[in-house]
């Protein structure tokens, strides 16, 4: 595998896992809120504080 | 005699509200009290509903509703009308007022000079709950309010959708826009989101927003959310129409009588929200709560309501303020028998005891039930205020065409028709013409930017693996539901003209009577509807569904109408396995597909969705050009929401079947599709299949990878069979049983999804496991009818 491939490869698979751990976290956090396009701790639409 | 009873154009007076629970407490709502005149206008094309003309508004109700509900034609009202004044506050009264100067230095609410000395923090963030009745102009102020300042969100625990914002140049005033909602009763999921945010969320103060051309209805609303104690301010919306038909208002006498800042506004024409926020802010600032929260008068009908009330004040006087409730608002809840006021009061067994007796004592003296007189009791209220401040229009305009209009798109023989022709209009146009352009449109930019990739990473020499996991997993899955989003927004473009006209509800009013049958009301047409062309959009437009169990029902039931998607399925084996009646067959599908939902319905409606059906009560507004702006707005905000899911759980989903597809179980790349972890595990699963005659890994295969994309169970196919020939391999009857599995197994990922956010992860499954069941139970008899013809 040549240096683009591992590029690629690391940039796909850093974004699967972060979209996966702002998902988890999301539900974890909100478990609620299923709506709710925010995850960060500030999101004053959801009150699960 | 009973309001089923009457003939079209009669009027009664309303004797008795029978009916309870929920049912009772809208009627009450809707100022369907004894006393109230009320006039019979039409029925519906198919009999029922019935639509009713009641202070100055048109409603809807069902006859086994209506039956409820005690009339005596052309009486005048119980009792003789008291002539009761209002008490004028001191200092105050007669017609020449002053002006009240809202907003120049609070002079009106508090002259005492102390009063202006503890305004809050400057800098400190002032939020607003913008509250107000259905159809009133909320969400024109909200977006006239906010700008591009906004966002869509949820309140917890629920799935009602509210927006939130901040007020267009003032960074410190924000804006929550509460649903659209007629009283303060614990009986809707809105009504109880919207009141538990104003008591535990403690908004600065509340912006009500009343439709000025039906101000009697709204001001039920407005006189609740006063004994809220917050400070608030009462935005008096459509005044230009009000106008424009010979009525007005007499702002300051109305301010005089209510003690809250009153503003008279279009929000439409941006017309007086400037001076609509100063106001607010104003009294945010300066924390100017109402100065008037009784609406009781001692001398009505004796005195009976006002003693009752004032007594159990008393009474809870110390629980309220443990319990931080008001007490005017406990009291009135509790003699209309709230039980989550009473919960959260936390009564010991004597003061419920007591509480009771004073209930019962109102009422014997009173000579009404407990609801009915609280109703009476506020509606009494607002008819001395509107008899002393509004000049009634007559008739408007915009009533005279809306009923011009309705006596085509809800006459007894047109209504129907209508109906179907512009339905037929806005499928027509979304899944056949602007719609399937945009789509291909779409779909164009993304074969050009697969292709550019493509060619890039050849070029760039990546490796096979990575190089398929681009292409044939991101960019073909994601992809694959990208293309949705013009359909999508072309869909929600109509729907949503459709609902801002009005049209919306009078398709409720059309067809509630069959859906009724099914344990639905009339508002679940629409997202059945949609889910023809694609249940994605199905699912969403349910959000537009009052009630929580009708939302989930109709969820449930959406998927077993076919949508588009299949459509290739059914083409390709239409033509080759039926090609003389390929037409025929496909016409069949859909009728099964309906025939199940109705089957399917009729269960869930006698096992998991028992119990009281939700009343059917609802207002049919004026017909009104819709805002663009509205529309635009509306559209931006479902465009995005469908992209980020696109680019999370879609993204998710095509990786994890992506590598299913591609590798072996021992993470090796495969050439032979049979050798893959998806093959494998579709061929455990192929024995199943067995009883359907269709046992095969790859027609399996093929049925699994239709989780991502319905269209791909076709292109999957004719990868794995190759050019091997299906109809020598099974039989007309055998590929007419995978039909009809495949018109009703699982619906695609992007349902699935959409399906979850809206109801949760287990109903998620349950939806799965469900249509996976019907499907598998259906093909089989399909089978064994096909093999005993």
């Amino acid at each position: 595998m040549n240096i683009q491939s591992i590029i690629l490869l690391t940039i796909v698979l850093a974004t699967f896992g972060i979209v996966l751990f702002r998902y988890i976290r999301r539900q974890q956090r909100h478990p609620n809120c299923s709506s709710c396009n925010c995850c960060s701790d500030d999101c004053s639409s959801c009150t699960n504080r | 005699m009973t309001l089923d009873e009457l003939n079209i154009g009669q009027s009664a007076c309303i004797l008795a509200v029978g009916g309870e629970g929920t049912l009772r407490q809208h009627f009450l709502d809707m100022g369907m009290i004894p006393g109230a005149e009320v006039t019979l206008m039409k029925y519906a094309p198919m009999g029922d509903p019935l639509e009713l003309c009641i202070h100055g508004y048109e409603l809807t109700l069902r006859k086994a509703d209506a039956r409820e509900i005690e009339i005596a034609p052309s009486q005048p009202p119980l009792g003789e009308e008291e002539e009761i004044s209002l008490p004028s506050r001191e200092g105050r009264g007669g017609s020449s007022l002053p002006h009240p100067g809202l907003g120049e230095g609070g002079r009106y609410h508090d002259e005492s000079p102390e009063a202006h000395n503890n305004p809050l923090p400057a800098g400190q963030v002032l939020t607003f709950a913008l509250a107000g009745n259905q159809n009133c102009g909320k969400t024109t102020l909200f977006n006239q309010l906010t700008g591009a300042n906004q966002h869509v969100g949820n309140f917890p625990g629920v799935t009602v959708e509210h927006k939130y914002g901040t007020v267009k140049g003032h960074p410190e005033a924000q804006v929550i826009d509460l649903p659209g909602i007629y009283s303060l009763s614990p009986y809707t999921s809105e009504e109880v989101v919207s009141r538990r945010y104003i008591l535990d969320e403690h908004p600065t103060a509340i912006i009500n927003i009343a439709d000025a051309t039906n101000i009697e209805r709204n001001l039920y609303l407005t006189l609740q959310l006063m004994e809220l104690g917050v400070p608030m301010v009462l935005a008096l919306n459509m005044m230009d129409e009000l106008e424009a038909n010979g009525g007005s208002i007499r702002i300051n006498q109305m301010e005089h009588l209510l003690g809250i800042p009153v503003v008279p506004i279009s929000a439409m024409k941006n017309e007086g929200v400037d001076e609509l926020v100063q106001h607010a802010l104003h009294i945010a600032r300066y924390q100017e709560r109402p100065q008037r929260q009784d609406f009781c008068h001692p001398d009505d009908h004796g005195g009976a309501v006002h003693r009752c009330l004032h007594a159990i004040m008393h009474l809870t006087e110390d629980h309220c303020q443990r319990a931080n409730i008001p007490a005017r608002f406990a009291a009135c809840k509790l003699v209309e028998g709230d039980p989550m006021v009473l919960e959260r009061l936390g009564l010991d067994q004597n003061e419920r005891e007591t509480l009771e007796h004073i209930i019962l004592q109102m009422e014997e003296e009173r000579g009404l039930d407990r609801q009915a007189a609280i109703a009476d009791m506020r509606f009494h209220f607002i008819k001395e205020v509107s008899g002393q401040t509004i000049v009634k229009p007559h008739e408007s305009r915009e009533h005279r065409r809306s009923r011009r209009i309705d006596s085509i798109l809800t006459g007894r023989w047109t209504g129907i028709p209508s109906f179907v022709l512009i339905m037929g209009l806005v499928f027509y146009l979304t899944f056949n013409t602007v719609g399937v352009w945009l789509q291909d449109l779409f779909q164009l930019g993304i074969d050009w930017f697969t292709e550019v990739s493509d060619a890039a990473l050849t070029r760039w020499n990546i490796a096979p693996a990575v190089h398929s996991l681009i292409i044939d997993g991101v960019y073909n899955g994601v992809g694959t539901v990208l293309v949705f989003l013009p359909l999508i927004v072309c869909l929600f473009f109509f729907l949503s003209m459709l609902e801002d006209t009005g049209y919306m509800a009078r398709i409720a009013f059309v067809t509630d009577k069959v859906l009724r049958r099914l344990g639905l009301s009339g508002r679940s047409i629409v997202p059945l509807l949609i889910g023809f062309g694609c249940s994605v959009p199905s699912v969403m437009a349910s959000r537009t569904l009052p009630s929580e169990r009708d939302r989930r029902m109709t969820i449930l039931l959406t998927p077993f109408m076919s949508c588009t998607a299949k459509i290739p399925i059914y083409a390709f084996f239409a033509a080759a396995f039926f090609p003389q009646q390929a037409g025929l067959v496909m016409a069949s599908l859909y009728v099964i597909g309906i025939l199940v939902g109705i089957l399917v319905a009729l269960v869930l409606k006698r096992t998991l969705f028992r119990g009281e059906p939700v009343p059917f009560v609802m207002e049919l507004p004026n017909y009104r050009m819709p805002l663009l702006k509205n529309v635009a707005r509306l559209l931006w905000d479902k465009a995005r929401d469908f992209l980020h899911r696109a680019f999370t759980v879609i993204f998710l989903a095509s990786i994890i079947v992506w590598f299913l597809q591609t590798f072996n179980f021992q993470l090796q790349m495969v050439d032979n599709a049979h050798e893959s972890i998806l093959a494998q595990v579709a061929g455990m699963v192929t024995p199943l299949f067995q009883p359907l005659g269709l046992g095969d890994w790859r027609i399996v295969t093929a049925l699994v990878s239709g989780f991502m994309a319905k269209e791909t169970v076709v292109s999957t196919l004719g990868a794995l069979f190759g050019t091997a020939s299906l109809t020598a391999i099974f039989s007309p009857t055998v590929i007419f049983g995978l039909l009809v599995f495949c018109l009703l197994y699982t619906p695609c990922v992007a349902a699935i999804a959409t399906i979850r956010r809206e109801l949760g992860s287990r109903w998620a499954t349950f939806v799965v496991v469900l249509q996976c069941i019907v499907a598998w139970l259906c093909a089989y008899v399909t089978i064994l009818i096909g093999n005993l013809l």
